[in-house]
């Protein structure tokens, strides 16, 4: 128990720092990015005004916007300013492109839409990946683990842009079964809106589960072929264990390790959104609340949603360290 | 048994008509065929639950063009201006330009039924001066008037800080929108215990469309024709609008775009490649461009494709440099590659707009023909619409205007000569010399190796622009690096311009007038070249002190006096002469119209107003359209 909780301590500790590094990193680039906020008010208003801005004016509102967005001062007392924001009053200030809404109103509408699409693929493409990669790997000389192998290889490879463009083409054009454009109107949630929130995801998940499913299935099929030679899993065989019991109990028990890692990493990047498939699909999410705070130079946006991503890598790095010795009995702490 | 078969096929026939007769829904709920579903120009709305003006509110989805009103709007088809929420042109009550009568049409009612008037224009003013500094929209407004009285209740008179001598584009609109006044409904707004965190989700109309229904997360908003619209200002265009419901949504990149065409989800679009234009007219016939002739594109835009320089750095200081650039710039290849060669060039650094025609174009004319550099080289050449016609017959291209005003209408009016030698005189005079390799390199003997920025992939018309001038450039002998670059990097380019060497974009603009333009290119703008500072104006660094006081005298003239003009076309020679900036022609617009359940859209035919969604004249197009009869 000493072990443990000494371990735990040093964990957490590591996770503190770990937050604090990235959170730190985090408030310098979007200072590095070649654009600024300032800059993209300009742009805009100088276009809608026709040039009839004289330099006098654009100076003076270049000023004032500063003083309203609050990135005037040194840079020293924005990140002081920036820390007391993330660790003591979590809130990331006003968007700066759409002025004065809380930057965490705007996380707070796309996150459930992320973290809804994103959580179901994830995991729908974990599971089916690694039960037919554990089946493909175990049964590596039979045609249909073949097969199996062959749908992986074939969907992996390709890009993801032309794979959901291809799916869109034939369940939302050719057999159009599926909306081209995702539609669901706001409103409480009732039984209609739920399925109307299903038929409208589904192409985008589909396309979602399809691509990292391929990736699971190489990944799982390799471990169990490699695991599937270990000397216990000949001894078991040799000593009758029937093959089900040996794939479950001995191929898959072990070879999944790994995969549990990998799963842990993909679960705390989904509140990264998925960019190309809220592009394409015209999703609601997070990517593209984090792809418009680059575009207009939103700083504090950018901080929010980056942030959200560093805390939930970090949270699940931490737990699936803490967690691993459930499923891995040799590392256990005494 | 017969019978029951009959009653058979009866009932399938029955049931075939009724779904044949079935009206076709949009996602949204609404009959498609009483439905306008237009693409919007920024895809997503950041801000689509705010319309408080003056805050950073939605921009692109449909507010501008259908809901707020403006005291004077734009006739685009002709660059006149429309008197809307004003009854007539501002009236000027004394010779210094500064104060102004702004007389209002009785009988314009707000969306809840309350009529506009006078105090609400006042309460603008007055109400963002109070929250200037926490409205972001409120500056320009509050910089420009010192005081606002009320004479009536249509009636105002205004006392401004400096002369205006377009006061009714600047408190009207300019282009594509509102400069700095849209006015706020005073019953609402003044109950608000803060208007600057007022966000105005559901905005009262005094435009035709009242907001229905939005998508929280900013991909659409669909507005719908007020019931009461004749009490809106739209009753000034005499046009009854045909649209019950008109939806402004991200219909995603491009290619679904395409897709949505062809299903007939989409109506109209925003820029769309030729390409892909081209593939939906293969599939769907009633997807049109603006014009059925060469080069179908709807060319009048507000500002000019050009390649800027930073002219305080060498040897882009050189005109010399910049000329020798213009010579070596094949704009034949330039505008094939971009667009099949569908573009209206411009040697003259402005937009070539029709209506800029008689009052620019053509008075130039002598003077450009007759012009010549230093060594006596006259570069202009005015075949060169012609020359370009040839080549494209030569690709197969059977659509070209005719020889004389159609072609000086659609393709320009001649542009420079595509001249290598020419150029190699220039740079050697400017002191640039070619190593063994035949390489330019500057005169203390390093490889010349300029950065060429253009957008990336944002807009694919400058992409491939600036890939071809790079291109021609380069077998020039000049070691050139193109940069593509995001948009975010792109505005901050233009704003400092100190970073490289040349960008290609649309700097100037010079809709109705080119005085905004040149008042910018004033030396008091200038910073060192190197400076770090965003610039203010002058975003060429164009140092010509002659230029200079000519732009000053010229601000000091009213615009409605002939000299006015007059000082306008000797600053352009001036441009010329230095090279000020490579014009090279207007942006083509190339926006494809689906007629499948709207017709009416405006052509080169029927060219009663700028075909673009964005801009607020939408409206005037909204009220042209009309229902095709398709179920």
């Amino acid at each position: 128990m000493k072990n443990f909780l000494n371990y735990l301590w040093q964990r957490l500790l590591t996770f503190f720092v770990v937050l604090f590094i990235g959170i730190s990193v985090l408030f310098l680039l979007p200072r590095l990015m070649p654009s600024d906020p300032i800059d993209n008010y300009l742009q805009r208003l100088q276009g809608s005004a026709g040039q009839a801005l004289t330099g006098e004016q654009v100076a003076e509102i270049r000023k004032a916007l500063g003083e309203m967005y609050g990135i005037q001062g040194s840079l020293i007392d924005q990140y002081f300013g920036y820390l007391k924001r993330v660790f003591v009053s979590h809130d990331f200030g006003p968007s700066l492109a759409a002025y004065p809404k809380p930057v965490s109103e705007l996380i707070n509408l796309a996150l459930p839409w992320t973290f809804g699409l994103m959580l179901v693929s994830t995991i729908t493409a974990w599971l089916l990946g690694n039960l037919v990669g554990l089946v493909a790997g175990f049964f590596h000389n039979r045609k249909f683990a073949t097969v199996l192998e062959t749908l992986g290889i074939l969907i992996y490879p390709i890009p993801y842009y032309i794979f959901a463009f291809v799916l869109i083409i034939f369940f939302a054009f050719l057999i159009p079964a599926f909306p081209l454009t995702f539609v669901v109107m706001p409103g409480p949630v009732t039984f209609q809106k739920i399925v109307d929130i299903i038929y409208n995801s589904f192409l985008p998940a589909l396309t979602l589960i399809l691509v990292n499913f391929g990736w699971n299935v190489l990944g799982m099929k390799s471990l169990a072929y490699s695991t599937k030679e270990e000397g216990y899993v000949l001894y078991a065989r040799l000593k009758g264990v029937k093959p089900r019991r040996i794939m479950y109990n001995y191929v898959a028990r072990n070879a999944i390790l790994p995969q549990i890692t990998s799963l842990a990493l993909s679960l705390g990047s989904i509140f990264g959104g998925a960019l190309i498939t809220e592009m394409l699909f015209s999703y609601p999410g997070i990517g593209m609340l984090m792809r418009s705070a680059i575009s207009n130079g939103d700083y504090n946006l950018l901080y929010g949603t980056i942030t959200i991503t560093i805390v939930a890598v970090a949270i699940s790095t931490l737990a699936i360290d803490l967690l691993y010795p459930l499923f891995d009995p040799r590392i256990r702490h005494r | 048994m017969a019978k029951k078969k009959w009653l058979a096929i009866a009932a399938v026939a029955a049931m075939v008509a009724s779904s044949l007769a079935a009206q076709t829904m949009t996602e949204f709920g609404t009959p498609r065929n009483e439905t306008l579903v237009v693409q919007s120009f920024d895809s997503r709305s950041s801000a689509p639950d705010t319309f408080n003006w003056y805050l950073d509110r939605d921009l692109w989805h449909g507010a501008r063009m259908l809901c707020y009103s403006y005291l004077w709007e734009m006739d685009t088809a002709n660059g006149a201006t429309v008197n809307e929420l004003a009854s007539e042109a501002p009236v000027l009550l004394d010779n210094s330009y500064t104060k102004f009568r702004i007389k209002l049409r009785p009988g314009i009612y707000w969306s809840d039924g309350v009529e506009f008037t006078a105090d609400d224009i006042i309460y603008t003013c007055e109400a963002t001066r109070k929250n200037i500094d926490k409205l972001p929209g409120a500056r320009m407004l509050n910089m420009a008037w010192k005081t606002i009285t009320k004479v009536d209740n249509y009636t105002i008179d205004v006392v401004l800080n400096d002369k205006d001598y377009y006061f009714a584009q600047n408190w009207g609109v300019w282009t594509w929108g509102p400069n700095m006044l849209c006015p706020l409904p005073k019953h609402l707004y003044e109950k608000q215990a803060d208007i600057s965190q007022f966000k105005d989700s559901q905005p009262l109309s005094l435009g035709a469309y009242t907001l229905y229904k939005f998508d929280p997360n900013g991909s659409w908003h669909i507005w719908k024709l007020r019931d009461d619209w004749q009490r809106s200002s739209w009753q000034v265009y005499k046009k009854t609008p045909k649209v019950k419901y008109i939806v402004f949504m991200n219909a995603g990149p491009e290619d679904k775009q395409t897709l949505a065409f062809m299903q007939n989800k989409l109506d109209a679009a925003t820029f769309m490649s030729w390409d892909n234009i081209k593939a939906v007219q293969k599939r769907n016939k009633d997807v049109k461009t603006f014009a059925d002739k060469f080069p179908y594109f709807w060319n009048d835009d507000a500002c000019a494709f050009s390649i800027s320089f930073n002219e305080q750095k060498a040897p882009f200081n050189d005109k010399n440099v910049r000329w020798g650039l213009a010579l070596v710039t094949d704009v034949k290849a330039v505008t094939i590659a971009a667009l099949g060669g569908a573009f209206r060039v411009s040697a003259v650094p402005m937009v070539a707009q029709s209506w800029m025609k008689t009052r620019f174009f053509d008075p130039l004319m002598p003077w450009l023909q007759d012009f010549a550099l230093d060594d006596g080289y006259k570069p202009f050449n005015r075949n060169f619409p012609e020359e370009m016609k040839a080549e494209l017959a030569k690709r197969g291209e059977k659509n070209l205007p005719a020889k004389g005003l159609e072609t000086d209408t659609l393709m320009g009016m001649g542009w420079w000569k595509y001249d290598p030698a020419e150029a190699e005189k220039l740079f050697l005079k400017a002191g640039m010399k070619r190593n063994a390799d035949k390489k330019w390199c500057t005169p203390d003997g390093k490889v010349w190796q300029p950065v060429l920025a253009f957008p990336s992939d944002w807009h694919t018309i400058l992409q491939r622009m600036g890939f071809s001038v790079a291109d021609s450039w380069k077998k020039f002998g000049i070691d050139v690096i193109a940069k593509q670059v995001d948009n975010a990097e792109y505005g901050k380019i233009g704003n400092y311009n100190n970073m490289l060497d040349a960008y290609m974009g649309w700097p100037g603009g010079s809709y109705v007038t080119p005085v905004q333009f040149m008042q910018n290119l004033r030396q008091k703008y200038l910073l060192p070249a190197d400076s770090n500072t965003a610039l203010v104006g002058n975003l060429l660094r164009w140092d010509n002190k002659e230029a200079d006081k000519k732009i000053e005298a010229m601000l000091e003239i009213p615009p409605e006096k002939p000299e006015a003009v007059d000082a306008q076309r000797d600053i352009l020679k001036m441009m010329i002469s230095d090279m000020a900036d490579i014009n090279i022609s207007d942006i083509p617009t190339t926006i494809p119209e689906n007629w499948h359940y709207w017709k009416n859209w405006p052509t080169a035919n029927n060219y009663y107003a700028t075909p673009l969604t964005w801009w607020s004249c939408f409206k005037v197009v909204v009220m042209n359209l009309e229902p095709s009869g398709a179920k």
